[in-house]
């Protein structure tokens, strides 16, 4: 916001207010005006209601102003703020927190290659302000976009920081990369799992983990094409565009943010004591009775911990009239919930922009953000430690004084056979440590110029830059203390990413009488390039040196290397007429060297018009309506992210090798290892959204509404193709199309009542996601790991449940016997799951498949609370999902009643003889009739609604802070607050909120996900923190 | 202003300048410009014999393998059992004769198989473009390809009887299903194939290619397909062929066979290469299809499987073990044995440390441990990758012991016992066993020989099936749809109603 106009307009109603007498018993009130996404409000105009008697607001936001009286009242009035009443009484401190004015018309949202005033905009856009992200403990930026805009969800893999977030505008638009497009101070940022250091989808870090929230001043989601198409071949998920803080005009201020924290588990699986364990696997044969008496070992107790959490941040920032800036480095170092968990990052920031010229017609600048970070993984033998320890047998003991370290070995002595991993001791980094380092450097420099009034040329080029450092330690230590050691391993991978990016934009600005128009022109280019050294060895000689130089044996080194190109070109077309009829048209050629050069370019047109009904002279001015628009879009945007890059191109793999002759030598064997699809094409998605905004009494109440409707044509799938073909991989192709639709709502509603300021606001978003072609396929079923799990047909969501549909338990042999055949049992007996013949065609086989349920929600919604009452701020934040189930494959490993691992408690209501369970079999070792077979048993409901976060603040007085500190501090907020305190579900794992399943490959899996590896829940977090502005 | 102009316009022919689209893979090698040179195509070729030694392989990668051929092959049949407590469910499974068509051993093996089949196809494919090659060269390769493109597709029609018979490069993605082939085509192109295979293929390869294909080799498919055809005559002329004219002889010692300082040896006939150690990483062999680029073994992983489990030293699996059924089907004095089984009394050879100690039967719920490949011949460091989980011996596919009972069974079909006789005692005087004189139940006396000499080898099962034996072996636990595995459920679902499931899956 510009100060000087703030200024110059709070003078102005100064001026106008017109004269009244003034009172004698004058006594001096004082306070400090604050926004919620300001902080400190300098320029804000106070006026001593019923006389000419005001101030203004310093750069620190304070004031002092004379009243006389017990009764009078301040009046404080901002431009872009509701206007605030205030009774004074016999207080001689009224500190005032400024509300956002009516629909925040004036408030700009920074949209593709610009800005725009929310009130002109004609797409449908949602912005989050520094103040929802700022003191929130949370991990990277994409965390705080849970519940707080319509239209946009978001997912975490698991729980562990710095783990994967899904993030889903508007459904699930393709079967390959749906996540949107980041652009971060103007650089898009190319989101890759590269630095992953093993192959395992569980070590996968969050590309935007390297991002301080802290830094972010907002966070513009582009939803729908209209506003999105600028981004063309990258904007089919919707674009968020990241604007970091930067300094303002005004006496340089410091401010010290920061937070302390712990985390805790909210909630652990309940399994079979000692006792019941031996019963149950006595039942199934195994004699385990040597056991009996040994005491109950808790092993989620022994690997859940409560974690840690402090983030401390600094940032000072400043500027006169011609330059401003912005510095600001930040800590943040959280522990997991469970044994080898961890996430630390140092992030420093840096921004200036820079006037020069007669006519202050050059500005330049830069925006550069540097961080490290080191997360500790759980590594490939102590994955889901919590979930797999569970699993041991109950009596498996932790400790064990003749034991390697200490620790409990695991063989058949301390097992009896039974599942025993010495989770504990897998965890201790002196036995496996997996690390994902990773420095980013993402910078972005820029030089606009005015070349005449209206018409400005902007360059801009921007870097990011990510070298990862994996590493992954195996100590030579034996686990079983019958075999001899393992030989010590060491891996290391060395990703470097360079993403480059060179926009060039030329702006006409111009008005004639009623007419406002503004053209943008631009070209924009950006090269990635990838280069990934992994080296591995074994046996290392030295212990103390874990580095190559002490591996004796073999190294084995391979190398990946990746690059692709994009060339744009881009023009926007803004029109407006009397502030009443908006449009909006872009269009946008793109050309990726991701395809074929007959395939090569597209172009994505959109076109948005808007109109103002409230504007209009026939709208009755004594309306309750404040203001009325709505708006009509449509466009057109793309998706270049095949799985593989070069798809359309047959390459050979160098890596296959063969063994030949005498000396049995290693000889090469290159061959193509994926189906090359020569007519791989762009996939293009169309999007229409319909929309209302309105605003009621006063402001009081703002709406908005959008119905969309996106359609996604030339899907880029990872199509499993019939092995017949020679591939085992999945092959990169176009096809069908996916429908997403649905209504987005968004309400909010501000109230005051006496020195309470409150606000309610809620947002609800549907989604109806069907695939409405699949080409000349009629069915892809999928699942991780080669599972069978999902399937993608015509007329149902993308990626459901399909299996096999139960019907109780078989209670007698005469139910057994009258049953129909089923092919994929062996053996049927009373107390097996009775398997549904769903066609009715006699027979129970595979074509009894069928829907289960869909990983995709039918709606999500958020609901904020905030309140403000003399200086203390409350906040909630609930988020909530429905209409979603949740393949729990965890929960089939505690219920499989066949295993030597032990088993949830649910299993003593396992079935014994007639009548006795409907729902739980018999135990049984072979599993003959395969009761553990994909099926509507390990599919849940996984609806939840969680209380994201609530904090309650305390902004100390400012004339205490004055007195104490002799003006030196300015601003001093102390908070206290819980992430995710409760969770509501009926879901039966840790955690309802689950993305992909584990397997040894990366990425998302759009068509086989929502399944419960066992993850990590996400963590209770209870914080403490402070805000402190010198 | 023109200066401004100038700057603006050079600027963006700047940013044109480096404009490049027409990128290239940084880490592969294009289609085309490979397949030019000798080398290459022996490269292609190489790429379809590694197909066969992932039948074997353990992946992390795709779905999971861990050894899924010794599981089809072992497990089913009456000689081994999965262990109860240490075995995964995949392998008790089929223990159990529960196939089930999701189960990853079939999708696993029908993927590699068709893989190897494409790698083969591709070879040919490539050999008519333009190229460095000679004549001579090109009808050595493309022999060499039919092998591999004939012994796949035999595989194929072992295991699922009406597989898809694929004899080119399939480049149309929407037309890639390809429907059951008839018995009578799949043996006709088999036949084919392995005929123009011992034309075009060298009797011997050599020092350096030792492993290969060879014309012999060829020949002995032949026989053995005509044996699944029950074409007896002509089984018998190539089988004749090769016993009299051909390079193979019987091992002295039948611990000989499978000893690793004896690879290739004279009695094999096909062999399945494995080395190392080459790469670090000795377990994982799928190498290809290795999410990061990623050098793999060479190496199999048998003693990771096989060698005993359940607190046995060394740190191994122990999944599959052999029956008392087997054990108690050999002859008192027989010598394979103790090459073939461990059993109480015995001496076990384990790594880490590489020892010998008393073999307990503990270490397995049947009491007994395999010892074919093992034992002190072969329990050697330099068998073994540095961690001792993966072993370097090749795998005797195809030898004459093999071919000598598929002979007697041709012969005995023929109704000349006498001859076939003479077969069957080759095998059993080396084993230490009397000679056999009539009148016995030839029949019989053959199938017994060729269960106990190809014991924990991949024949058992298949012979089985052929033999239709499945009920007198099983009992009332037989279902006469085992003859065929059922076609992986995926495959089924992927072809859209072109391929039809074996009945009864």
């Amino acid at each position: 916001m510009n100060l000087k106009l703030l200024a110059r307009l709070a003078l102005s109603i100064l001026l106008l207010s017109g004269t009244i007498a003034t009172y004698a018993q004058e006594r001096t009130v004082s306070g400090t005006v604050t926004s919620d996404d300001e902080g400190v409000l300098p320029g804000v105009n106070i006026l001593v209601k019923g006389t000419t008697k005001g101030t203004v607001t310093d750069i620190e936001g304070n004031y002092r102003i004379e009243v006389s009286g017990g009764d009078a009242t301040l009046v404080f009035s901002a431009v872009g703020y509701t206007t605030t009443e205030m009774i004074v009484g016999n207080q001689s401190t009224v500190n005032v927190l400024m509300l956002p004015d009516i629909q925040s018309l004036s408030e700009v949202v920074v949209v593709g290659f610009g800005t725009q005033k929310k009130a002109d905009i004609t797409g449908a856009v949602g912005s989050i302000s520094a103040a929802e992200i700022a003191e929130k403990p949370i991990t990277s930026p994409d965390q705080i976009l849970a519940g707080r805009v319509s239209g946009v969800q978001i997912s975490n893999r698991s729980g562990d920081p710095g783990a994967p977030i899904n993030v889903r505008i508007r459904g699930v638009g393709t079967a390959g990369v749906n996540q949107p497009l980041w652009v971060i101070d103007g650089v898009p940022i190319v989101q890759t799992s590269n630095i992953t250091v093993n192959t395992a989808s569980s070590t996968e870090t969050n590309p935007l983990a390297g991002i301080n929230p802290n830094d972010i001043q907002s966070i513009d989601v582009l939803k729908d094409a209209a506003s999105a198409a600028i981004y063309g071949a990258r904007a089919a998920n919707g674009v968020i565009i990241v604007t970091t803080k930067r300094g303002k005009e005004g006496r340089t201020s410091v401010t010290y943010d920061g937070y302390v924290g712990t985390q805790t588990t909210p909630r652990r699986i309940d399994v079979l004591n000692v006792d019941q364990f031996i019963d149950l696997q006595g039942e199934l044969g195994r004699d385990l009775s040597q056991f009996r008496g040994e005491p109950f070992v808790d092993w989620q107790d022994a690997i859940f911990k409560n974690g840690p959490m402090q983030s401390h941040n600094i940032t000072a920032s400043g500027g006169s009239e011609n330059i401003n800036f912005s510095v600001s480095a930040g800590y943040l170092n959280q522990e997991g919930i469970e044994l080898a968990q961890g996430f630390e990052r140092y992030s420093f920031k840096a921004n200036s922009d820079i006037k020069v010229g007669k006519r202050k017609q050059f500005t330049f600048g830069e925006s550069l953000l540097v961080s490290f970070i080191d997360r500790l993984v759980q590594s490939e033998g102590n994955r889901f430690a919590a979930f797999n320890s569970a699993r041991n047998a109950p009596y498996f003991k932790i400790f064990n004084p003749d034991g390697p370290f200490g620790y409990n070995p695991e063989n058949p002595t301390t097992t009896g056979g039974a599942t025993g991993a010495n989770y504990v001791y897998r965890s201790d980094l002196n036995v496996e440590e997996t690390r994902v380092r990773s420095r980013k450097v993402l910078g972005n420099i820029y030089g606009q110029l005015e070349i005449i009034e209206g018409l400005t040329f902007k360059m801009s080029a921007g870097i990011d830059y990510n070298v990862g450092d994996g590493f992954f330690y195996q100590a030579p230590v034996t686990f079983t203390q019958i075999e001899d050691p393992r030989l010590s391993l060491l891996v290391q991978s060395r990703p470097i990413e360079l993403t480059t990016n060179l926009a060039n934009t030329l702006t006409y600005s111009k008005a004639f009488g009623q007419h406002n128009l503004t053209v943008l022109l631009g070209h924009e280019e950006t090269n990635f390039r990838f280069d990934k050294l992994r080296v591995q060895g074994r046996d290392l000689a030295f212990p103390d040196v874990i580095r190559f130089g002490s591996v004796a044996n073999v190294v084995a080194a391979g190398n990946e290397a990746d690059h692709w190109a994009l060339r744009g070109f881009l023009g926007r077309v803004n029109y407006s007429y009397g502030g009443k009829y908006l449009a909006t048209f872009n269009v946008r050629r793109d050309a990726s060297s991701r395809f074929s050069e007959d395939n090569r370019s597209d172009i994505f047109p959109s076109a948005s018009v808007g109109w103002r009904i409230s504007e209009e002279s026939f709208f009755p001015e004594t309306s309750f309506i404040d203001d009325l628009k709505v708006r009509v879009g449509w466009g057109e945007s793309g998706n270049q992210f095949t799985g593989l890059n070069f798809a359309y191109l047959s390459s050979l793999n160098i890596n296959p090798f063969y063994v030949l002759g005498v000396g049995q030598n290693v000889v090469r064997a290159p061959v193509p290892t994926s189906f090359a699809n020569a007519d791989l094409r762009w996939e293009t998605s169309t999007q229409t959204d319909i929309g209302l905004d309105a605003a009621f009494w006063q402001g009081q109440l703002e709406l908005t509404f959008d119905y969309y409707d996106k359609v996604t044509s030339d899907v880029l799938i990872g199509l499993p193709i019939p092995a017949v073909s020679g591939f085992f991989l999945p092959t990169d192709a176009n096809i069908g199309e996916i429908r997403n639709n649905g209504i987005e709502l968004a309400l909010n509603y501000r109230g005051r009542s006496g020195d309470l300021e409150y606000s309610i606001g809620g947002n609800f978003t549907t989604v109806n996601n069907e695939v409405t072609s699949l080409g000349e396929i009629t069915a892809i079923n999928t699942g991780v790991g080669g599972g069978q799990t999902h399937r993608t047909v015509v007329g149902e969501s993308l990626g459901h449940f399909f299996g096999f549909k139960t019907d109780g338990i078989f209670q007698t042999q005469a139910e057994v016997d009258a049953a129909p055949t089923d092919a994929l049992s062996s053996d049927r007996q009373p107390g097996d799951i009775r398997f549904v013949d769903v066609n009715g065609d006699g027979t129970v086989d595979n074509n009894d498949r069928t829907l289960l349920g869909s990983p995709i929600p039918d709606f999500y919604y958020g609901v904020n609370l905030s309140a403000n009452w003399r200086g203390f701020d409350f906040s909630a934040l609930l988020q909530g999902v429905g209409g979603m189930q949740v393949y729990n494959a965890a929960r089939q490993s505690f219920e499989n009643l066949s295993g030597t691992n032990n088993q949830s408690t649910r299993v003593l209501d396992r079935w014994s003889g007639p009548n006795t369970s409907n729902e739980i079999p018999r135990a049984t070792l072979d599993d003959l009739n395969s009761n553990n077979r994909f099926s509507d048993r390990w599919v849940e409901d996984a609806d939840f609604l969680r209380v994201r976060n609530i904090q309650l603040g305390y902004t100390v007085p400012s004339e205490i802070l004055e007195s104490l500190t002799n003006g030196f501090v300015n601003n001093v907020r102390v908070y206290v607050g819980a992430q995710n305190l409760f969770t509501f579900t009926n879901y039966l794992g840790f955690d309802p909120e689950v993305t992909r399943g584990f397997s040894f490959q990366k990425g998302e899996f759009p068509l086989a996900t929502g399944q419960d590896s066992g993850g990590s829940p996400q963590p209770r977090i209870y914080q403490f923190g402070a805000r402190v502005t010198f | 202003m023109k200066k401004i102009l100038l700057a603006l316009t050079s600027l963006f022919l700047l940013a044109q300048s480096c404009n490049n689209l027409d990128l290239e893979p940084l880490d592969r090698v294009t289609e085309n410009s490979f397949y030019k040179t000798k080398a290459d195509f022996d490269g292609g070729v190489f790429a379809s014999y590694a197909s066969i030694q992932k039948f074997w392989g353990l992946s992390t990668e795709t779905l999971g393998e861990r050894g899924e051929y010794w599981k089809l092959s072992l497990a089913t049949t009456d000689d081994v059992v999965a262990d109860d407590l240490t075995a995964d469910q995949r392998s008790r499974n089929l223990d159990n004769l529960l196939f089930d068509p999701f189960a990853v051993p079939f999708q696993s093996l029908y993927s590699m198989i068709y893989e190897g089949i494409y790698r083969a196809n591709l070879v040919i494919d490539k050999l008519d473009d333009e190229n460095e090659l000679s004549a001579d060269q090109k009808t050595q390769l493309e022999a060499e390809a039919k092998f591999l493109r004939a012994w796949f597709h035999f595989q194929a029609m072992k295991m699922w009887g009406t597989p898809p018979l694929v004899t080119e490069v399939l480049r149309d993605l929407n037309s890639l299903a390809q429907p059951n082939a008839t018995e009578d085509a799949l043996f006709t192109q088999i036949l084919s194939d392995f005929n123009d295979a011992a034309n075009g293929l060298p009797e011997s390869w050599d020092d350096a290619n030792l492993g290969r294909a060879t014309a012999w080799a060829a020949k002995a498919y032949v026989g053995k397909v005509n044996v699944w055809k029950e074409d007896w005559q002509a089984a018998i002329t190539a089988f004749e062929d090769i016993v009299q004219n051909g390079p193979f002889q019987l091992q002295a010692d039948y611990v000989e066979v499978f000893a690793f300082d004896n690879e290739n040896n004279s009695e094999s006939i096909f062999e399945i290469q494995f080395g190392g150690p080459f790469s670090d990483d000795n377990l994982w062999v799928f190498d290809d299809i290795h999410s990061e680029a990623f050098k793999a073994t060479q190496g199999i992983a048998r003693t990771n499987i096989l060698d005993a489990g359940n607190g046995a030293p060394g740190g191994k699996n122990g999944w599959l073990a052999p029956s008392q059924d087997l054990l108690a089907a050999y002859e008192p004095g027989d010598l394979r044995r103790e090459v073939t089984i461990y059993a109480e009394g015995d001496m076990y050879y384990t790594t880490t440390p590489y020892e010998a100690i008393p073999y307990d039967p503990e270490w397995s719920s049947s009491d007994l441990t395999m010892a074919k490949y093992r034992g002190a011949r072969n329990v050697v460091p330099a068998n073994h990758a540095p961690h001792g989980q993966a072993d370097f011996n090749n795998e005797r596919w195809l030898r004459l012991a093999e071919l000598k009972l598929l002979y007697a069974e041709a012969l005995i079909e023929e109704g000349r016992d006498a001859e076939a006789l003479t077969q069957i005692n080759d095998i059993r005087r080396r084993a230490g066993l009397a000679d056999l004189a009539a009148p016995v139940d030839i029949t019989e006396a053959m199938r017994q020989e060729k269960r106990i000499e190809l014991a924990l080898e991949p024949h058992r099962w298949f012979d089985i099936t052929r033999w239709g034996i499945g009920a007198e072996v099983f009992g009332d636990r037989w279902d006469d749809r085992l003859n065929l595995f059922p076609f992986p459920q995926s495959e089924i679902d992927r072809s859209g109603g072109t391929l039809n499931q074996n009945t009864g899956y």
